[in-house]
């Protein structure tokens, strides 16, 4: 078990500035490129230790759906960070760098061949920029902030949970990767109900998952999103009680299947 | 969800931007505050002098409602209640840099033919409304405040220990310099130090040393030669962590004050007393 580490500003700094002159180092094109990583770095304190080797069973060979076990993997590896710790950056561009680097250079080897385009990729997926770089781009904080968003969750466990989340790309985006929706618990809560509840009414009738509950069509759970948006605009959403906010939802839901589908 | 001040509801609304109500208010007072190992507290209190509001609050058909919304950390805390005043507790590590706090008045029950006499004429003779669960009935103005963690983290926080080549084994200087207060020492010893000082069983030691560092630190602003050591990280921090222990620093003794900041270092490395001495 080993603490947490990070890295400290002025190497993450350094290191972000010089990425162009690095960047043999992140496509991995030659062995003998230098390393741009110095062995400068904190360790938060006992309380953040963890196994690294997790980040060996990491799977890159995957597409967004299969990030699955992924997001289980590091959020549980460091599920004893606070949000506010989360939010660090130093410490997932530690991890992206030093510690799931075979990881990140196999998942995310869209690396443009333009030198300009190339520093702009890897300044995405290697470091953290902003909020969105945090639950959208970063290699491997996106997975923790997907597990941290989904254990909100209080109806289903986290795989469950993830497993309803990462069915779609379209769901995906809305439910964890804007954050409006996904901070609020209660609201998260009932959008993750009624899909979860989608999906098992779409088994029993099917008597298999695979077919994708009408909810989950991309005309429909974008005019979904919109009427909760526009809803919540008016009346506050995450006041109502878990039955209040279900009532409404199962009510937008079956409207729109209804209209789409005449 | 912030209230834009243009925004227009079904039915009037009470807060200070709108005229909704006639000479009628609701006011909410909301403060942060740390408690022990860094939970963020918020003190609140509610003032409403419309009387209708306040009897749907008495009948459980409303409740105050209040918002805590920090983008950086992706949290929206929500809390009701029925009290004017009291206490909401977060998780430590809830906040981080920017908080919005929005206080609120909700219909929690369906409403028929809400009215009151305090209603803008332009409403009209005797107007009334159907609200439902979720209407918002009050609003505070959205309040800012920003949540520092060198303001909440340790006091050693703000030390760095820095490697040196040129300083002997065994020895250690302070650079007080940049934003943070470097401590520095030969690397060989940094390293031995910084595993001593995220260990449990020799944490007390490492902390110990930070004892005349912090001496050195308060004779500095207390000498206060340096006005730009005003606007680093670390003296707003040190200066906060006075304040939070009821003391003054032009009146302290920096020797006395800094073993109060660390709460009596001593005490760390020496064995345990006996609860009859």
């Amino acid at each position: 078990m080993q603490r947490t580490r990070f890295f400290r500003q002025n190497t993450l700094d350094a290191l972000e500035a010089s990425i162009d002159q690095n960047l043999p180092w992140y496509r991995g094109e030659n062995d003998n490129a230098p390393s741009p990583i110095s062995d400068e770095y904190g360790e938060m304190s006992d309380s953040t230790s963890t196994d690294f080797s997790c980040f060996d069973a990491l799977n890159s060979n995957c597409a967004d759906s299969d990030d699955l076990k992924n997001v289980i993997v590091i959020y549980n590896a460091f599920k004893f960070l606070s949000p506010q710790q989360a939010s660090d950056g130093r410490i997932w561009s530690y991890a992206t760098h030093c510690l799931a680097e075979n990881y990140v250079r196999q998942r995310w080897n869209n690396i443009p061949k333009d030198d300009d385009k190339a520093t702009k990729y890897i300044r995405s997926h290697y470091f953290v920029s902003g909020t969105r770089g945090l639950i959208r781009d970063n290699a491997v904080a996106r997975l923790w902030w997907m597990g941290h968003i989904a254990s909100r969750c209080r109806d289903y466990d986290l795989e469950r949970t993830l497993t309803i989340l990462l069915r779609d790309s379209d769901v995906r985006a809305s439910l964890l990767e804007r954050s409006s929706l996904s901070m609020s618990n209660e609201i998260f809560s009932g959008v993750v109900r009624l899909l979860g509840k989608s999906l098992n009414d779409c088994s029993a009738k099917d008597k298999k998952e695979d077919k994708d509950p009408n909810i989950y069509k991309r005309e429909n759970f974008r005019e979904l999103m919109k009427m909760l948006n526009r809803r919540g605009g008016r009346i506050m959403l995450n006041a109502l009680d878990a039955q209040q906010l279900d009532d409404i939802l199962n009510d937008m839901a079956d409207k729109i299947i209804e209209d789409n589908s005449n | 969800m912030k209230l834009l001040p243009n925004k227009t509801f079904p039915h009037p609304v009470l807060r200070e931007d709108s005229d909704d109500y006639v000479r009628r208010q609701f006011q909410a007072t909301r403060k942060f505050d740390v408690r022990n190992d860094y939970v963020p507290v918020l003190s609140f209190n509610f003032a409403l002098n419309e009387e209708v509001i306040d009897k749907l609050l008495k009948e459980n058909k409303a409740t105050y409602f209040v918002e805590i919304y920090c983008p950086t950390t992706f949290v929206r805390r929500v809390f009701c209640t029925n009290e004017i005043s009291g206490e909401f507790v977060l998780d430590k590590g809830d906040l981080y840099r920017k908080v919005e706090v929005s206080a609120f008045v909700i219909c929690t029950k369906v409403v028929k033919q809400y009215s009151s006499a305090n209603f803008h004429e332009d409403f009209g003779d005797k107007p009334s409304f159907d609200l439902r669960p979720g209407d918002v009935l009050a609003a505070s103005s959205t309040e800012i405040c920003y949540w520092d963690t060198e303001l909440t983290a340790p006091l050693t926080s703000v030390f760095d220990i820095v490697a040196n080549d040129n300083i002997a084994r065994g020895m250690y200087e302070v650079d007080t310099g940049g934003d943070k207060v470097n401590i520095q020492m030969h690397p060989r010893d940094k390293e031995q130090f910084e595993h001593m000082r995220h260990s449990s069983e020799y944490k007390p030691l490492a902390l110990f040393a930070y004892f005349p560092v912090v001496v050195e630190v308060l004779k500095q602003m207390k000498d206060a030669d340096n006005d730009d050591d005003e606007n680093t990280k670390w003296y707003r921090s040190i200066e906060y962590k006075i304040d939070e222990i009821g003391k003054n620093m032009e009146s302290s003794d920096p020797f006395i004050l800094a073993q109060e900041l660390l709460h009596n270092p001593l005490e760390y490395i020496l064995p345990k007393r006996e609860t009859s001495d």
